[in-house]
């Protein structure tokens, strides 16, 4: 997913799940299973609880370790002298900064007919969007970047 | 200023070969070719179980075997086909196609998916074992109870109980595991702009096959745990000897046993619509009454689990109750028969082996279908109870209904998966030797059982003998001409006439957007579904 304004653009994992409905997807499992295991309590077969609490237990578990990346994201800021990339994963930001001027854009294609998008300079460089972006978004990108820092720097 | 240099690397392309590929793969692709390739093996194993079956009731007498072994084979016949057969076919078309059908790049948590497959085997052998362990000496056999494992047969069984506890377990598990991933896929997986009700209609059934097994599975498994603590730890849930309740059992395991028929049906009638708009070569008709339908079916099958056992007796009004639910399924899945028909309605048709299927599927489980609804009438019940009608009728429910339809499955799926053409000669001569065996095999069973021939017998009276003999002759029929369908499958794989893209020209869905067979990592881009 990448969304571009004149001097921002954030790329993020695709993920079609909101949390909103993931918590009433949980809660109705809760509530039905819970029900059902509490309906055969009440008649005596209290060994089917156990196993619908731990069965609840793995399914909430799932949706945490899925849905921890759900936040991920990467951004790219043109400032007034330099270019700032943020990455941030599982709640860790690292900030990774270069001077404006001499930041370059490049596009590589790999052997597998995808592209990668590197921004850098000084020998040192940073792959932006490798599994958030398709190789036209990445296309689209460049150029944006490449337009916006020549009007920048000129 | 701060800088850091990534190096790309392209490891994740990279994958081992060999036994280990299958070990420790988490791809979709090659665990969805685990389970099918396990289901098909199942398959074969509890096909034979049956063939030794209808071998002893080609002449009435005992011929083959003795009674105990005889029931042992009905009973793990049953369990294979149900657990090891069907759910793993249906688990791996998920594995195979929801990642392709819903533009995800694999499933959710793919190691966990690794761990769901390879539960299986062990679950298989535990089944199994017992008859082996007895030709040492050890043991009187597998379970001689049915699947049902009824209290009091179950508790007073042997060590073949056991095995087959602790193997529904390991094979709730599995399900269970694969219910959780495949849920977590649909929900979070979903390419941008594919909103639920622009999903694939096999998504849908899959997600509330996830949903009903999620609901019962734990049912099934605290019955099975109550009846090992009667086995083995002196409790008495359900010894009537020590205030236990037996019927009890019967509640809890048909809680779990009924919507199970759902579970093996309801990712047929999810992709079985495609199939329908493929061949037919226009846009599936009523596809949002397909999908409540889907769910008021999934909703219903919870609700009626007591026709199962009408006969063991209960209060008017829960019999009133039980057979009117079950006898409201069949509005929405009337619904689902109409919109299959419209879908074929003036279309293009084209009867290449999948369509062959299709069409006959709709047929025979609308004749398991309207039989149910024969059952599900208490008056009727009492005199078709455990009798073989019951056994014709769940045959062209779970044989035409369920297995037909995987096949339909594999015939539309296997040149994706494959990159080859299967032979459509040898297709076509499977599907017409299966459908007449098919009925060969269990109309005579529907006389007999209305005649009033029991279940579960190994001998019977000389007034079945010609009924029972054709329907014997149909069995190894049936059994044989599978062969038809592992050759195919095995020459599909070695080689054959490259599969395009999109295989058959009325296909639709993004699963089709890729090459046949796809990459190994399926989506290197995401794709936008508008």
């Amino acid at each position: 997913m990448l969304s571009i304004c004149e001097t921002q653009c954030i790329a993020k994992p695709n993920a079609s799940a909101s949390v909103a409905s993931v918590c009433k997807l949980l809660l109705s499992l809760i509530v039905f299973s819970g029900l059902i295991a509490l309906g055969f309590m009440h008649i005596g077969a209290w060994m089917v609880f156990p196993f619908a609490g731990l069965e609840l237990v793995l399914v909430v578990l799932a949706f945490v370790v899925v849905l921890r990346h759900r936040d991920d994201y990467e951004k790219i800021t043109l400032a007034e002298d330099y270019v700032e990339i943020e990455q941030c994963v599982l709640g860790k930001v690292k900030h990774i900064r270069f001077q404006r001027y001499w930041t370059r854009v490049t596009l590589r294609e790999g052997e597998n007919g995808k592209t990668s998008l590197w921004l850098g300079s000084h020998n040192q460089e940073v792959e932006f969007g490798r599994d958030t972006m398709s190789n036209a978004q990445r296309d689209e990108l460049v150029s944006h970047l490449k337009r916006t820092l020549q009007k920048l720097n000129n | 200023m701060s800088t850091t240099t990534v190096a790309h690397h392209d490891e994740h392309q990279e994958h081992p070969t060999g036994i280990m590929r299958w070990l420790t793969t988490t791809n979709h692709k090659d665990i969805g070719t685990m389970y099918l390739t396990f289901s098909l093996v199942m398959f074969l194993v509890g096909g034979c179980m049956i063939l030794g079956i209808r071998a002893e009731l080609f002449k009435p007498g005992l011929q083959l075997m003795n009674p105990e072994f005889f029931n042992q084979l009905i009973g793990v016949h049953a369990l294979i086909m149900i657990f090891a057969a069907l759910m793993p076919a249906a688990t791996g078309f998920a594995n195979w196609m929801l990642p392709l059908q819903l533009g995800a790049p694999d499933m959710a948590l793919p190691r966990l998916n690794n761990w769901g497959f390879w539960i299986l085997p062990p679950s298989a052998v535990l089944l199994t074992l017992p008859f082996t362990l007895a030709l040492f000496g050890i043991g009187d056999g597998a379970l001689a109870t049915g699947w049902t494992f009824y209290p009091p047969l179950s508790i007073q069984g042997g060590l073949g109980v056991d095995f087959a506890i602790f193997a529904i377990h390991l094979l709730g598990i599995s399900s269970v595991l694969g219910s959780i991933n495949i849920i977590v896929t649909i929900f979070n997986m979903r390419a941008p702009g594919m909103t639920l009700m622009k999903m694939p209609l096999f998504a849908w059934g899959w997600l509330i096959t996830a949903f009903l097994l999620i609901a019962t599975i734990p049912v099934l498994a605290g019955a099975v745990t109550m009846l090992l603590t009667d086995r083995h730890f002196g409790t008495h849930f359900f010894n009537a000897a020590g205030g236990g309740d037996p019927i009890m059992f019967q509640h809890l395991f048909w809680f779990f046993g009924h919507p199970e028929v759902y579970i093996l049906l309801l990712p047929v009638w999810g992709f079985i619509p495609q199939i329908l708009q493929t061949f037919s070569r226009k846009p599936m008709y009523g596809y949002k009454a397909q999908v409540y339908s889907l769910w008021g079916i999934g909703a219903l099958s919870v609700v009626v689990w007591a026709h199962h056992f009408f006969a063991a007796g209960m209060p008017v009004p829960a019999l009133l109750y039980f057979m009117y639910s079950t006898m409201a399924i069949s509005l929405p899945l009337a619904v689902l028969f109409y919109c299959w028909i419209r879908t074929m309605w003036k279309g293009s048709m084209s009867f290449e082996t999948p369509m062959l299927f299709t069409v006959g599927w709709i047929i025979l489980f609308g004749i398991g279908g309207l039989t149910g609804l024969v059952l599900a009438d208490v008056a009727a019940d009492a005199q078709y109870h455990n009798s073989y009608f019951v056994v014709a009728h769940f045959h062209y429910t779970l044989f035409a209904g369920g297995i037909m339809g995987i096949m339909a499955g594999v015939y539309y799926w296997l040149p994706k998966m494959t990159g080859h053409m299967y032979n459509e000669k040898l297709g076509k001569l499977h599907f017409w030797l299966t459908a007449i065996s098919f009925n060969v095999t269990f109309i005579p069973q529907f006389f007999v059982g209305l005649a009033g021939m029991p279940r579960r017998i190994p001998d019977y009276a000389l007034q079945f003998a010609e009924f029972n003999m054709i329907s014997s002759i149909g069995a190894f029929v049936l059994g044989l001409s599978q062969l038809l369908l592992v050759y195919n499958i095995i020459s599909c794989v070695r080689g054959g006439q490259k599969a395009t893209d999109r295989v058959w020209e009325g296909a639709v869905g993004l699963e089709w957007t890729l090459p046949s067979p796809p990459p190994y990592h399926s989506f290197t881009e995401q794709p936008v579904v508008k």
